[in-house]
């Protein structure tokens, strides 16, 4: 039972579920394993206090340069523990690959930041943002890395670029959302016969619809001309259609 | 007829969030991701904590409701309000509250409005709401308080969904009148939190509002999770910016663009006032939600430049969007700087920006013990309070979900939820919500909150809209509490209300320092007056440096007492409720 629910919770994001399963049924005596396994559930959970807590005897007890050392780290460096956290994280960051490799030196450099070793901290984030240029995070950290050593028109300038990275995001999300509202709320209209409806949500969905979903929509068109009995513009709208198709 | 929906599920992935892919081990949880079990305990009230506060909304007479006009097609404003303010609207030196109610939307019955209830200054409170020329108009939201002709009588600005925003003059204490128009407020859009401020210290208070995003019921979506019917995620709808009106003596001149606030869309939701950066005059923080935060530092002549995301104040510490919902200001570690506390989403924690000498900030919520419990909850009103008189602030939030069906597709995640409220220890802070009385039993859908000394015997009682519940009073019934001095301050050269004045105590070995705010929390205007909790001393030196500069000391004031003070006079004693204070 335990097993099929610590699947369950881990399959379907229920972290905090999964971290709360983990430690109630924790034996007296845990393996490194178990210990690992919630310290890890933990930090999926943001609860990085416990994390540490939990993975820090373990960590020392670890060899240097090791995976739980580099995991035991994020999670001293997210409880707010910067100095116990970077000896961790350099001997680790091998171990953080994510984000094109970028992810060690942004967490490096943070640890550095604040523990006010600005020069380090600039030094970790600027090679973080080679790896990659247009990381939101990255750019901010690198900012106010920046800021602090009075190297304001570099910090203005990197500000700018993380605003702008965020909007770009905001605005791509916004585009997913309104897609998948949008389509569902087609679905639905389609299932009502509702063909007004269908046909104000085609023409909403049009413009924002990617490449690969314009043939569905272009169907759902078609197919509502052909409902309400508009033949002519059915057959243009099919015309359409194969030509979208065949187009590369 | 193929699925689009399926298209777009594979687009969008399953099994979690609708918008985002399962977190990675080294990534923040996003907000959307909504995945912390709120973990609400049995409903037994507990008061065998340190602080202790009691439902009293009953038997004080404020058996008041907020209706949030829920219908079934789930529009975004129905689970965002209400506001409530507690001001001394008759000038008895007693506080009174104004609640602001919301309604219905798309030709639902209209809300009542407003409702204003005058204090005794003990604890009894009577409604005047018709008396004093309330009704109800729009969709409202929260409101902010200032006096804006410094006539000696506080007047209101209600914020609303659909442009319908009004600005009320207090006529004597006897009755409001609106003059939205004459004073030239044209309102805009859909406005959620307002602050009076004074911007070029010229003496008469401007009016910030914080506005959310563009969102028409004509046009709005269905959403859905799965085949859920849910709120829609406000990421769906462009923001709006903020406005700034001057106040040119009987008019308000909107100067929202020339002062560099319009330059800023994020979705507002919360305001503070404060002098961050320690320069003299008064800035701006607000709070934003899925769109950075913003730190909005005034020049002095009301030109604000925004600075958030230098100051490490725009996002999580990762440099992370968060859901921003509301703010409050103190220095919460008695290091001489201000500190922000920021409530934000579920899975998300109370932020807790530290303020440091460079003028930049530390967000440490996880280090002081605020980030893991906050994360558990979906917070909106925040304030700092001293609740047990000892010299630092506790820290309480109101606490409920936006989607109302929210445990219908997330494990472990509630709508109603539990209010918290968390004891500092010298800068570190643990959660007493559990063991703090009745008031704290509630579970609801908790908005605006604010915090004053309701029926005058020296502690700071909890004020809270819940969203379609009751207004809940929490009575501060903390049974160790120490000495304490309230300081009412009123300007003359300065603004009237002294927004801006900072008041710095030195009480035993320790310094405390306060200022007056123009708006804190969330949709919600908390006591004004300086409370000033001294633990075991009877005695406290205090200085207060005005908005115009000028600086008065006072040395051996005798603690326990409600002290007023006019600039450039004296201290006088007055017991709240017990005469009108001479103008």
């Amino acid at each position: 039972m335990r097993d099929a629910l610590i699947l369950a919770y881990d399959g379907c994001s229920a972290p905090m579920a999964l971290a709360d399963l983990l430690r109630e049924t924790m034996s007296a005596s845990p393996t490194d394993s178990e210990t690992l396994q919630l310290g890890v559930a933990l930090i999926e959970a943001s609860d990085y206090v416990e994390a540490a807590d939990v993975l820090s005897d373990l960590a020392d007890r670890s060899p240097a340069g090791s995976k739980v050392r580099w995991i035991a780290g994020f999670a001293l460096l997210h409880a707010g523990a910067a100095k116990q956290a970077l000896p961790w994280l350099l001997e680790g960051r091998l171990h953080a690959q994510g984000n094109g490799g970028s992810e060690g030196p942004l967490l490096i450099g943070l640890a550095h930041l604040q523990l006010d070793n600005v020069s380090d901290a600039i030094k970790e984030l600027e090679a973080g943002l080679v790896l990659a240029p247009t990381d939101p995070s990255a750019l901010s950290a690198l900012a106010r890395a920046y800021t602090r050593v009075g190297r304001d028109g570099d910090a203005a300038r990197l500000a700018k670029e993380a605003r702008q990275e965020h909007q770009a995001i905001a605005e791509r999300e916004r585009t997913l959302h309104e897609l998948s509202a949008l389509s569902t709320n087609l679905s639905k209209a389609w299932d009502a016969r509702n063909y007004a409806e269908v046909e104000k949500l085609v023409d909403r969905l049009w413009p924002l619809a990617p490449p690969q979903l314009r043939p569905t929509v272009l169907e759902y068109r078609i197919a509502v001309y052909a409902e309400t009995g508009r033949d002519a513009e059915a057959a243009a709208a099919r015309v359409q259609l194969s030509q979208l198709r065949r187009s590369p | 007829m193929k699925r689009l929906l399926l298209g777009v599920g594979l687009l969008l992935g399953a099994c979690g969030s609708p918008s985002t892919p399962a977190p990675s081990l080294f990534e923040e949880s996003p907000a959307s991701e909504d995945t912390s079990p709120s973990e609400e305990p049995a409903l037994t009230p507990a008061s065998e904590g340190p602080l202790r506060f009691d439902d009293v909304s009953a038997s004080w007479g404020l058996d008041w409701q907020h209706s949030g006009g829920r219908n079934p097609a789930k529009w975004l404003p129905e689970t965002m309000g209400g506001g409530v303010a507690l001001f001394d609207a008759d000038r008895n030196g007693a506080l009174d509250i104004l609640v602001v109610d919301s309604g219905g939307l798309a030709g639902a019955p209209s809300s009542s409005g407003p409702r204003l209830y005058l204090g005794d200054g003990s604890g009894g409170f009577k409604d005047v709401t018709a008396s004093w020329g309330l009704t109800g108009q729009g969709y409202g939201m929260g409101l902010a308080v200032g006096d804006i002709d410094n006539d000696g009588w506080s007047d209101v600005y209600l914020t609303s969904f659909g442009a319908q925003d009004r600005l009320l003059r207090n006529d004597n204490g006897e009755r409001f009148v609106d003059v939205t128009e004459a004073w030239g407020v044209t309102p805009e859009g859909w406005s959620t939190s307002a602050a009076f401020l004074d911007i070029e210290g010229d003496g008469d208070l401007d009016l910030f509002v914080a506005r959310y995003v563009d969102y028409q019921l004509g046009s709005a979506l269905k959403c859905w999770f799965r085949s859920i019917h849910i709120y829609c995620t406000p990421a769906l709808y462009s923001a709006l910016p903020d406005r700034l009106l001057r106040n040119d003596g009987g008019t308000f001149t909107d100067v929202s663009v020339e002062s560099g606030i319009a330059a800023h869309k994020a979705k507002g939701l919360a305001v503070a006032t404060g002098d961050l950066d320690r320069d003299g005059d008064v800035d701006l923080y607000v709070a934003d939600d899925i769109s950075r935060n913003l730190l909005l530092l005034n020049d002095g002549s009301g030109v604000f430049t925004e600075q958030g995301l230098l100051a490490g104040v725009a996002y999580s510490e990762l440099g992370r969007e968060e859901a921003s919902m509301g703010v409050s200001i103190t220095d919460a570690n008695a290091d001489g700087y201000w500190d922000l506390a920021v409530t934000n989403f579920q899975a998300e924690p109370t932020g807790l920006y530290l303020g440091r000498s460079d003028g930049t900030y530390r967000e440490q919520s996880d280090k002081v013990g605020i980030g893991a419990s906050s994360r558990r909850r979906l917070s909106f009103g925040i304030q700092w309070f001293d609740a047990d008189n000892d010299g630092d602030e506790e820290l309480a939030t109101a606490n409920g979900h936006i989607t109302s069906n929210v445990e219908e597709y997330r494990d472990g995640v509630v709508f109603d939820q539990l209010n918290s409220l968390y004891l500092n220890n010298g800068g570190r802070f643990s959660d007493v919500s559990a063991t703090s009385g009745s008031a704290l039993a509630h579970r609801g859908v908790s908005r605006g909150l604010a915090t004053g000394d309701l029926d005058g015997d020296g502690g700071l009682d909890l004020v809270i809209v819940n969203n379609e519940g009751p207004l809940l009073v929490g009575a501060n019934r903390t049974e160790k509490r120490g000495h304490w001095v309230s300081l009412w301050l009123e300007g003359v050269a300065s603004n009237r209300n002294a927004i801006g004045a900072v008041v710095t105590a030195r009480v035993g070995e320790r310094t405390l320092v306060r200022e007056v705010r123009g708006a804190t929390s969330y949709l919600a205007v908390s006591d004004r007056r300086v409370h000033l909790g001294l633990g075991d001393e009877e005695m406290v030196s205090l200085s207060v440096r005005w908005p115009s500069g000028a600086e008065q000391s006072f040395d051996g004031v005798t603690a326990d007492r409600h002290l007023w003070l006019v600039e450039g006079g004296q201290l006088v004693p007055y017991i709240p409720g017990a005469e009108s204070l001479a103008l």
